[in-house]
Formats: C-alpha cells, sequence, structure tokens
C-alpha cells in the first residue's frame, strides 16, 4: 500500500512538471527558429512527435532552412519527443515535410509533400506578417522583330503576406539601358494578389490576379498541381483568361479578356541528377494549339532549363534559369519580418521565325511567365530535389 | 640485310605499340580541353569528352579569313557560354559578331545566333574511344523554321581517346556534308581530326585539321581562367579566353 501511495504520488508530482518542461523547450524552440532567420514558426508535440512548421525566409534555401529546424529540435533535447516532423510553410503554404528520428543526423529521414501543417495549440511566434523586398536584376533581350534588342536595370518588387497562403504584390522596373524605348527609364511591372492552398496531401491550387506588365498582360490565372506516388511524378493544370496591358508615355492602357490559357502538364523527377522532365500541350495565350518539352535540372540551387515549343508549325525554344540570391546573409534581416529575394528568374527566346519588322506580330507557344503563381511559393522545394541534395539512397 | 631491317623495324614497331598499350589508362575519360570556338574539343574542331555540370564562359577572336560568319569581310568576335547539362550531354549557345560590319538599325555590327548540343553515345573504356554525335546549329528551314539563314552548322560524329598515361588525347569525326539542315555557314564537313598533348596540368599544345584548314596552338589553364592561342595555316592568329567551373549538385 505505501509502495503504491508512493507511485501515485511520484507520478502526480512528475506529469506537471514535465508539461512545464515541454512547454518550456517549446518555446525555446521557436524562440531559436526566429532569431535563426525563420517566419512563421510554430510548433507542437503528438505522442511521440515533435510537429514544427517554419518559412525559412532569411536562408534562400529550404534545405539549409529545414536543416536548422530538426538540428535545432535536437538540441532543445524535449523529453518523450523521438521524432520531427517539420513543414516548410512559405508565406504560410505547407509544401513540403521532412520526418526524421531526433537522434539520427540529418538527412536521414523521409521527405515528402506537405500538408496539413500540425496539430492545434503549442507554440507560434507572435508576428503573422511578411513584407518581402524583392530587387532583382531585369534584363529583357530579343523581340519577334529584332532578335538582338536589349534593355537592362533593376526591378524593385514588394510582397506583403497578411494571411497564410495570401500574397499582394508591386513591383516597377527601372531601366539603365533601353533599347526598346530609349525615352523610357521605367515601368510597373507585377501588381496583384496571389492565393495558395494545398487542398490535400497531393493537390495543390493557386490562383492570381492582377495587372502583370513584364508580360504586358492583364486577367487572371488558375494553377493546380497534383503529385503522384513519392511525388516524383505530378500532374498539372494552368488555365487563365487575360488581355493586353501596356503603359506608354506615363500612362496605363489594357484591352479585353480575349487571351484564353489552357495547359496541361506531366512531370517526371530523376532524383539521381535532380532533374525534371516536363511534357505539356493546349491552347497557348494567342490561341494557338501545341505541344512542348521541357526539362530542367538543379545544380544545387541554380536551376537551368531548356524548352522546345511546336505550335502550328512555329517553333520556340527557351533557355531558363533561375539564379539562387544572398544566400545565407538574409537572415538577419528576416529577424525584423524582412524578406529578400531568394532567387532570379529569367528566360531567354529563341524563334524560328524570321525577323518581321512588325511589332503586332503574335508569337506562336507562348505562356506568361513572369506572373506569380505556384512557383512563386515552391521555389525549389521538391521532394526529389531534397532527396537529391540528401545523397544517394534517400 | 634486308632482313635484318625488317626484324628492326618489326621490333620498333612492338615496342611502340606496347609502349602505347601501356600507357593507355584503364578506363579514364579523355581530359575536356576548350577549343576556340567556346565548346570542348581541340582547336578548332569538338572531341567526344562531355564534362557533367561544367559551365564556361568564353571570348574569342576569329580573323577574318577563317572566321566562319561574314568570311573574308570582317573578323568575328564569339561570346560562347557551354554548360555540360547532363553527365551525357553537353550545350552551347554562341553570339557571333562580325565587328567590321555596319547593320541596318542602331544595333552596330551584324550577329548571329548559334546554339548547340554534344551527346555522348559510348564513354570511354581502356581500348575503347568514346563516341560523340553532335547537333550545332542545324538549318531548321527543312522542319518548318525560318530563321535559319546564318547557321554555322556542324552536324558529325566524332571519337577521342587519351593515350600516354593520359598525357594525349587523339579526337577524328566525321561530319556530314548534306546540304539537309546544313545552313550557309557550315563547318567540318568531313573527315577532321586533332591532337592533345598535356605538358603538365595547366599546359596543353593542339593541333588539328578542321577539313579546311590546319592549326597549332597552345592552351593554359589555371584556376578555372583558360585562354588558348592559335596559329592557323602558319599566318592567322586566334584567341580565346574564358573562366570555367563546376557547378555543384548531384551527379558525376
Amino acid at each position: 500500500m505505501i509502495v503504491f501511495m508512493t507511485m501515485l504520488l511520484v507520478l502526480y508530482a512528475g506529469i506537471p512538471a514535465r508539461a512545464d518542461e515541454r512547454d518550456d523547450a517549446l518555446t525555446a524552440l521557436v524562440e531559436r527558429l526566429e532569431n535563426s532567420g525563420h517566419r512563421l514558426v510554430h510548433a507542437a508535440i503528438s505522442g511521440d512527435t515533435l510537429h514544427v512548421s517554419a518559412w525559412p525566409s532569411g536562408f534562400g534555401d529550404p534545405y539549409r532552412g529545414m536543416e536548422n529546424i530538426v538540428t535545432s529540435a535536437a538540441k532543445c533535447n524535449i523529453p518523450g519527443v523521438n521524432t520531427v516532423s517539420a513543414v516548410h510553410t512559405p508565406w504560410g503554404v505547407p509544401v513540403l515535410r521532412y520526418i526524421g528520428r531526433t537522434g539520427a543526423p540529418f538527412p536521414g529521414g523521409v521527405w515528402d509533400k506537405g500538408s496539413d501543417i500540425q496539430p492545434s495549440g503549442g507554440k507560434q511566434s507572435l508576428w503573422n506578417f511578411l513584407l518581402s523586398v524583392d530587387v532583382p536584376f531585369a534584363a529583357s533581350f530579343g523581340a519577334l522583330d529584332d532578335p538582338f534588342i536589349f534593355r537592362t536595370g533593376l526591378r524593385p518588387e514588394l510582397y506583403w503576406n497578411p494571411l497564410n497562403g495570401i500574397i499582394g504584390f508591386a513591383g516597377m522596373e527601372l531601366y539603365a539601358h533601353n533599347e526598346y524605348d530609349p525615352s523610357a527609364w521605367y515601368r510597373p511591372a507585377n501588381m496583384g494578389v496571389l492565393y495558395v492552398r494545398s487542398l490535400s496531401d497531393r493537390l495543390s491550387a493557386a490562383a492570381t490576379w492582377g495587372a502583370f506588365g513584364i508580360d504586358e498582360l492583364w486577367g487572371a490565372q488558375v494553377e493546380l498541381d497534383y503529385s503522384i506516388g513519392d511525388s516524383r511524378w505530378s500532374l498539372g493544370m494552368r488555365s487563365g483568361l487575360f488581355g493586353d496591358f501596356w503603359f506608354e508615355d506615363d500612362r496605363f492602357g489594357y484591352d479585353d479578356l480575349e487571351h484564353e490559357l489552357a495547359l496541361f502538364r506531366l512531370s517526371c523527377a530523376d532524383v539521381p541528377l535532380d532533374a525534371t522532365v516536363h511534357v505539356q500541350g493546349g491552347r497557348y495565350l494567342y490561341g494557338d494549339y501545341g505541344v512542348e518539352a521541357r526539362i530542367t535540372r538543379m545544380f544545387r540551387e541554380l536551376e537551368i532549363g531548356f524548352t522546345g515549343v511546336i505550335s502550328e508549325g512555329e517553333f520556340n525554344g527557351y533557355i531558363h534559369c533561375a539564379v539562387p540570391l544572398f544566400g545565407e546573409s538574409g537572415r538577419r534581416i528576416a529577424k525584423d519580418n524582412i524578406g529578400l529575394p531568394s532567387r532570379i528568374r529569367y528566360r531567354y527566346r529563341y524563334n524560328s521565325k524570321t525577323i518581321t519588322h512588325d511589332p503586332a506580330s503574335l508569337p506562336r507557344g507562348s505562356e506568361p511567365f513572369y506572373i506569380p503563381g505556384w512557383h512563386t511559393v515552391a521555389g525549389s522545394a521538391s521532394p526529389s530535389h531534397m532527396r537529391s541534395r540528401s545523397g544517394p539512397g534517400l | 640485310m634486308h632482313i635484318l631491317n625488317s626484324i628492326y623495324r618489326c621490333a620498333a614497331l612492338s615496342v611502340l605499340f606496347f609502349f602505347i598499350y601501356v600507357s593507355l589508362p584503364a578506363g579514364a575519360e579523355a581530359h575536356s580541353t576548350h577549343s576556340l570556338y567556346g565548346y570542348s574539343g581541340v582547336l578548332t574542331i569538338p572531341d567526344a569528352c562531355v564534362t557533367d555540370r561544367l559551365l564556361g564562359f568564353h571570348v574569342t577572336y576569329l580573323p577574318d579569313h577563317i572566321a566562319p560568319y561574314r568570311r573574308g569581310v570582317s573578323d568575328n568576335h564569339v561570346y560562347t557560354a557551354t554548360l555540360g547539362f547532363l553527365p551525357f550531354a553537353e550545350c552551347y549557345f554562341s553570339v557571333y559578331d562580325a565587328v567590321d560590319t555596319e547593320w541596318t538599325g542602331n544595333y552596330g555590327s551584324e550577329k548571329t545566333r548559334s546554339p548547340g548540343v554534344k551527346i555522348r553515345l559510348l564513354s570511354e573504356k581502356r581500348l575503347r574511344p568514346a563516341l560523340a554525335v553532335g547537333f550545332f546549329d542545324p538549318d531548321v528551314r527543312d522542319l518548318g523554321g525560318e530563321f535559319s539563314w546564318d547557321t554555322i552548322s556542324s552536324t558529325f560524329i566524332v571519337a577521342s581517346k587519351s593515350l600516354l598515361s593520359d598525357y594525349a588525347t587523339v579526337t577524328f569525326g566525321y561530319g556530314l556534308e548534306s546540304e539537309r539542315f546544313s545552313g550557309e555557314n557550315s563547318r567540318l564537313q568531313g573527315l577532321f581530326g586533332g591532337l592533345v598533348y598535356r605538358l603538365n596540368n595547366h599546359l596543353s599544345v593542339m593541333a588539328d585539321n578542321d577539313t579546311e584548314f590546319w592549326s597549332a596552338g597552345l592552351a593554359a589553364d589555371l584556376r578555372g581562367f583558360s585562354v588558348t592561342c592559335a596559329v592557323t595555316e602558319g599566318q592567322a592568329v586566334s584567341f580565346r579566353a574564358g573562366y570555367s567551373l563546376i557547378l555543384p549538385g548531384s551527379g558525376q
């Protein structure tokens, strides 16, 4: 009887102490992650699993951000926790999940698509707000009527993330050199709203509304992305309704919404090479129907790809790249809820048509390229890319 | 005496073959060097080497009588980016600038673009050379394209083998002479070949024939920076300078 009473006393005294200890450890973990450059941090414990969701906005590299979460969680040494489930949540949207043992070295766990962020409760950072300042190098090279025309400068852009998954954006191009229109030294870039949601473990959706000065369009588009199996394969759809948009003599101009876009995509990723092949087809921007093949390879965070589009007898080739920026230098700024761009995206077009000298001629196989969408949120945070970074056999 | 000479010859040839045989590296891939055109090769010809994740930027000067674009009219400045995009595929993209010409409009001199891809079919083994095919700037007008008349085209198959414990690389290739896919400024139509001999890790001497001209030159490479100087037919001097790096990432 005495022994039984003693055990009850120990249990009674021990349970609150352990809960307090966990609470303190979660608070310490959230603070640690915030101070190291993560935003939108949320941590909770369910059973023996520590659930953490965060956006490593100060890292510019989701892989390093995830490594920081896992190693920080291990350092907190929370009693009773032996598994970490870390979810990468750019702009508050879960896109990537890592599950591993707390004692095991990173990256010995499993990568998968993100889904629900984590159980309710737990601890989270106070700030659910982030202003991202993007100042990429802007350059355009070549047009249908002149393949060597060129302009370059800077494109300051502001992104505002008032709620999870909702992103407002506005930007402007400032030219240091402009052969398209030598008298113009500035032009509005993209302005609008992007809404992104994970509808399930496999299905993600993104919708964009606004005026897109870089592509000289206004309108709206919807994207769906459905991953299959271990996320190596995916199906995608992009549909939109656009009108022409221009800026001349300091005045905006626009036409009716008369350009319909409806494209369907199948993608397959090769983990050892960190390369992805896309096959896409459907109705392009100017009413033409065509098919395209694209191969993209990641060199760590540098992305380079080649695209060939055949549409109604016209061939267009594209070279595109996304160059990483800033890297670790953004961590200090991220503490003040200000983000820096992680990558510059650029595309060069190689057209098979002769020089028309007609600025009104329409390119075939064309789709808007610079519109913020699913890629703005997900970036390089795909399970295949992370498995490739993790090394062979993972 | 005649028999003795034959024996001496046989012995000398046997020693030579033995020397070449024992010097063959055990399946090592031939070292890639940069041609004057930026892509991997000897001086003016491509080789069968592909280096995965190798990114390079090159600037070349070619005098007018060997320059492919506006030959005999203008020297060429060639700006080239090359990339080992896949373990078996190298891509390049060049802009040829005929600097002594005037273009209508305000764009200075005449220029043309030249993209290409080289695909390695077989990697090098101890006795087997590496084998590759190349599709450099094909004239796609037969496929419905229109913007193709200034192409600096070559469609070829090429083999490369490293010899002498990797100090030398021999390259032979054959370029299709068919007019199909060959544009106005086609090169490498017929049998071409060349030799690279590495004096040390940084310095190589090279010689080749691109079916039109014999060239000989010297290439230096230090910490990714490289320069090539070549003399063609004993008179025309060409230069190339560039920087190459291996991109991080997975693969070979």
